[in-house]
């Protein structure tokens, strides 16, 4: 019988003991690849948030006032903030961080007679988020009647109105629902263009303005290359500070964020990551000290076989052979133990803990491959202590 | 009594295995104590962030910006606004500021703010960019309440030819008669005001601002009632959809109202996981502590069935053999327990200071590095929360040990002593 063989079959051979550790370890690395995968879901969430919260930066021009333009004004930045500054954004040092970017132009219509005098129209590309002036800047305005604007409306004669717009200017009721849009029009300097969708915000002010595409704003108004505002997004919130220092610099424009809530997501976040971060490799360093110490305990009995294999002629490197054999079947057995228990443990936490913690394939390789080279590592010691022993002595030693 | 005693004599009788088991035990005592560790310090950074990051909510009168001047644009927020705000729970603070526009050559205008002396000096017209920083002179005092007295944004001050040498000498005349396209005169006297202070915002329309007390701009542009802006700072992120809810049933009527809604909502249900996600790997850690303490113990004590057998075949009773192995499964799980608590102590503060730095720092990206400073991994354990895991490790090395006893005891002398 080869060494192999020998190695494969030996764990079979003491039933009982072979149960515990195979056990042991099946329970271990089952629970540690809950855990890695618990470090690795902490990690995506994070990650999603350092993605998602306080990474809009807002240009406009430089001097001008927040809701972009009331008329009469002219800030310093007037001439430069243009179509050119999109191109310069796309220049900076920090670009890299930079996942989108979205320009918008207003036009002021005031109507003493009305009760909310100030609207404004508002030109962007179909598609783009509908941020009304004066609501915070990351809360888009959602359509409450008809459609919003998409890819098909470019240079089209559509606009999307306010709640408030659509009652006091157009008589339209929005409670009657899509047919009140039937055939329903917005003059804008002598330009009719149809109206598909109604937005609301929840408040009269961010309620008061017309959506049009940015080409058809731009033939109607005929601003020329001028823009009011754009707004750029950024990887995640560890980079918004140097984004928006870069931006700054570019010529007429105010790049504005809420820099003391950027400062401390930024801190708490990254914190946290790293946090999680420490966790994993504490995770993956101990569970492998765990899984060696196991093995050493589990095979250090065992030095006296070795004496007794090396007295009756088996070299040095089939002891090896057989040894690694073994540890390869335990570790086999343990892995699909591991997986029986990780499901186990996913499941207790998704009943309890409504948590979903089901291991995907790259967490089981990494934490099986561990696994099998952790406890090749923790036999190594008992073997090579045997292997140095003359037979007599490995066979005394116990 | 004597059972115990060489129960205890027995563990330094083989001290490989006494160290082994007592580093196999120690071992999951020291993780359990780093993920409770680092539990703590996640959850203070979850709890700054939710205290912080999108719980502002800005309040206006409906429909308008609230600027006291503007056309069109000057419904204010009724006076008692404030105290039914302020009588909302998780309500922390309710912060009210009055404004109004005044022209500026080349065409384009300035903002005048009222305040209180301590209250956060709010750029912008959502106010969500604050406190800026004071370059030259000082910052408002609780004193300058009521008195004539002005913070200037340096873009401001450089066209009124304010500089920082003159800063607490210089004055800056306040006349609401100025109209512009979108600005109304108001027919009252100009006033003289003392600049105290000049602030830098980083950009341009930032530094375009004049705070002044509360009292002072009311007496000026003769607002005796009324807000232009109130901010509100909610307790928790959590709690802004329903402080949203609130205020909309209490002043929705006359007031628009600003709620960073889906961000708060995102963000609480997010972090809310992450803290969940937390926790699962302290219960787990838990669980890893028991179950390696029972098979260790388990493995420790079967095999020495052999011993057992000899203990009974010179005449030892089950319950005194039973005695000493407890004895001794008591005492290593104690070692083991105080092994990690050492380890813990020891090297805890070292790995998550400069050595974690060192050591992790250059795998990361460089904008992480920063932080380790600010990562503080508290190694602090209390009491009973030491006390708790000792017992539950204690309990489950009792019970592995009996188990792995009960078995070897059931056999004959002999049997035991031909056990393997």
């Amino acid at each position: 019988m080869s060494a192999v063989t020998r190695g494969f079959r030996n764990p079979f051979r003491t039933r009982v003991r072979t149960g515990v550790v195979v056990l042991l370890l099946a329970i271990i690395i089952g629970l540690f690849a809950v855990m890695v995968q618990g470090a690795f879901q902490t990690r995506e969430k994070l990650e999603s948030l350092q993605a998602n919260v306080r990474t809009v930066v807002e240009l406009r021009e430089a001097g001008a006032f927040g809701t972009g333009g009331f008329g009469g004004d002219r800030p310093v930045g007037a001439d430069d903030f243009s179509v050119a500054t999109l191109e310069q954004i796309q220049r900076i040092p920090n670009a890299e961080h930079i996942v989108n970017v979205e320009e918008y132009i207003h036009a002021p219509q005031v109507d003493a007679s009305r009760p909310n005098a100030y609207a404004m129209i508002i030109g962007l590309q179909p598609g783009a988020p509908m941020r009304a002036i004066g609501e915070v800047d990351y809360e888009n305005a959602e359509i409450v009647n008809g459609r919003g604007l998409s890819n098909q409306d470019v240079a089209g004669d559509v606009a999307v109105v306010g709640r408030v717009y659509a009652r006091e200017r157009l008589g339209l009721d929005v409670a009657s629902g899509e047919a009140a849009l039937q055939g329903k029009t917005i003059t804008l300097e002598g330009e009719p263009l149809q109206v598909v969708g109604v937005y609301a915000t929840g408040n009269d002010f961010g309620d008061n303005h017309v959506f049009v595409p940015l080409e058809t704003f731009r033939r109607i108004y005929e601003p020329g290359d001028k823009l009011s505002k754009i707004r750029v997004r950024v990887n995640s919130i560890a980079n918004v500070a140097a984004v928006a220092d870069d931006l700054q610099q570019l010529p007429g424009v105010d790049a504005v964020t809420a820099a003391e809530q950027v400062s401390t997501a930024k801190t708490t976040l990254g914190s946290m990551a790293a946090a999680t971060l420490y966790g994993s490799l504490l995770l993956f360093a101990i569970g492998g000290v765990l899984v060696v110490f196991i093995m050493v305990l589990a095979t250090r009995e065992r030095i006296n076989e070795i004496g007794t294999l090396k007295a009756i002629g088996a070299s040095n490197w089939e002891i090896v052979k057989q040894f690694l054999a073994e540890v390869l079947a335990v570790t086999a057995l343990a892995a699909v133990g591991a997986v029986v228990m990780a499901a186990i443990f996913g499941a207790v936490l998704r009943t309890t803990l409504d948590l979903d913690l089901s291991i995907d394939q790259n967490t089981l390789l990494l934490i099986l491959l561990g696994g099998f080279v952790f406890a090749a590592l923790g036999s190594l010691y008992p073997i090579v202590k045997g292997i140095r022993l003359s037979p007599i002595q490995a066979m005394k030693n116990t | 009594m004597g059972m115990i005693i060489l129960g205890l004599r027995n563990l330094l009788r083989n001290k490989v295995r006494l160290v082994l088991v007592a580093i196999l035990i120690g071992i999951p005592f020291f993780l359990l104590l780093a993920m409770y560790s680092i539990g703590d310090a996640m959850q203070r950074q979850t709890t700054i962030m939710n205290e912080n990051v999108n719980t502002v909510l800005q309040l206006r009168g409906r429909g308008s910006m609230g600027h006291v001047n503007m056309v069109g644009q000057d419904r204010l927020l009724p006076q008692d606004t404030l105290e039914k705000v302020r009588g909302i729970e998780h309500v922390e603070q309710a912060e009210p500021y009055l404004l109004a526009m005044a022209p500026i050559t080349p065409p384009n205008f300035v903002m005048h703010v009222g305040l209180a002396t301590d209250a956060v000096k709010r750029l912008e017209s959502h106010g969500e960019a604050g406190n800026p920083r004071i370059v030259a002179g000082r910052d408002f005092t609780p004193e300058d309440t009521g008195q004539d007295v002005a913070i200037i944004g340096q873009g401001y001050a450089e066209w009124a030819g304010i500089t920082s040498d003159n800063i607490g000498d210089a004055t800056l005349t306040i006349d609401p008669t100025r109209t512009h396209p979108a600005i109304y005169g108001m027919d009252r006297p100009a006033r003289e005001l003392r600049v105290i202070g000049m602030y830098a915002s980083g950009y341009t329309f930032g530094d375009l601002q004049l705070f002044m007390p509360t009292d002072t701009f009311r007496s000026i542009y003769g607002t005796e009632q009324g807000i232009s802006w109130l901010f509100i700072n909610v307790d928790n992120v959590g709690n802004v959809p329903v402080v949203a809810q609130r205020l909309q049933e209490t002043v929705g009527d006359v007031a628009d109202i600003l709620v960073p809604e889906s961000a708060a909502v995102f963000t609480a249900t997010t972090s809310e996981t992450v803290t969940q996600l937390t926790s699962v790997g302290g219960i787990l850690a838990v669980a890893l502590m028991v179950i390696v303490v029972f098979f260790v113990l388990l493995m420790m004590v079967r095999e020495r069935a052999r011993e057992i057998g000899t203990l009974k075949a010179i005449g030892a009773s089950n319950g005194g053999v039973t005695a000493q192995f407890l004895t001794e499964a008591v005492a290593l799980t104690l070692l083991g327990g105080g092994l990690g608590l050492l380890l813990f102590r020891g090297i805890g503060e070292m790995v998550t200071g400069r050595l974690f730095s060192l050591s992790i720092g250059p795998f990361l990206p460089s904008h992480y590095k920063p932080l380790f400073e600010s990562l503080a991994v508290n190694n602090s354990v209390s009491i009973s929360a030491l006390v708790l895991v000792l017992v539950v490790a204690v309990l489950a090395a009792v019970i592995g040990s009996a188990y792995g006893v009960w078995q070897a005891v059931k056999l004959s002398p002999l049997e035991a002593m031909k056990h393997e």
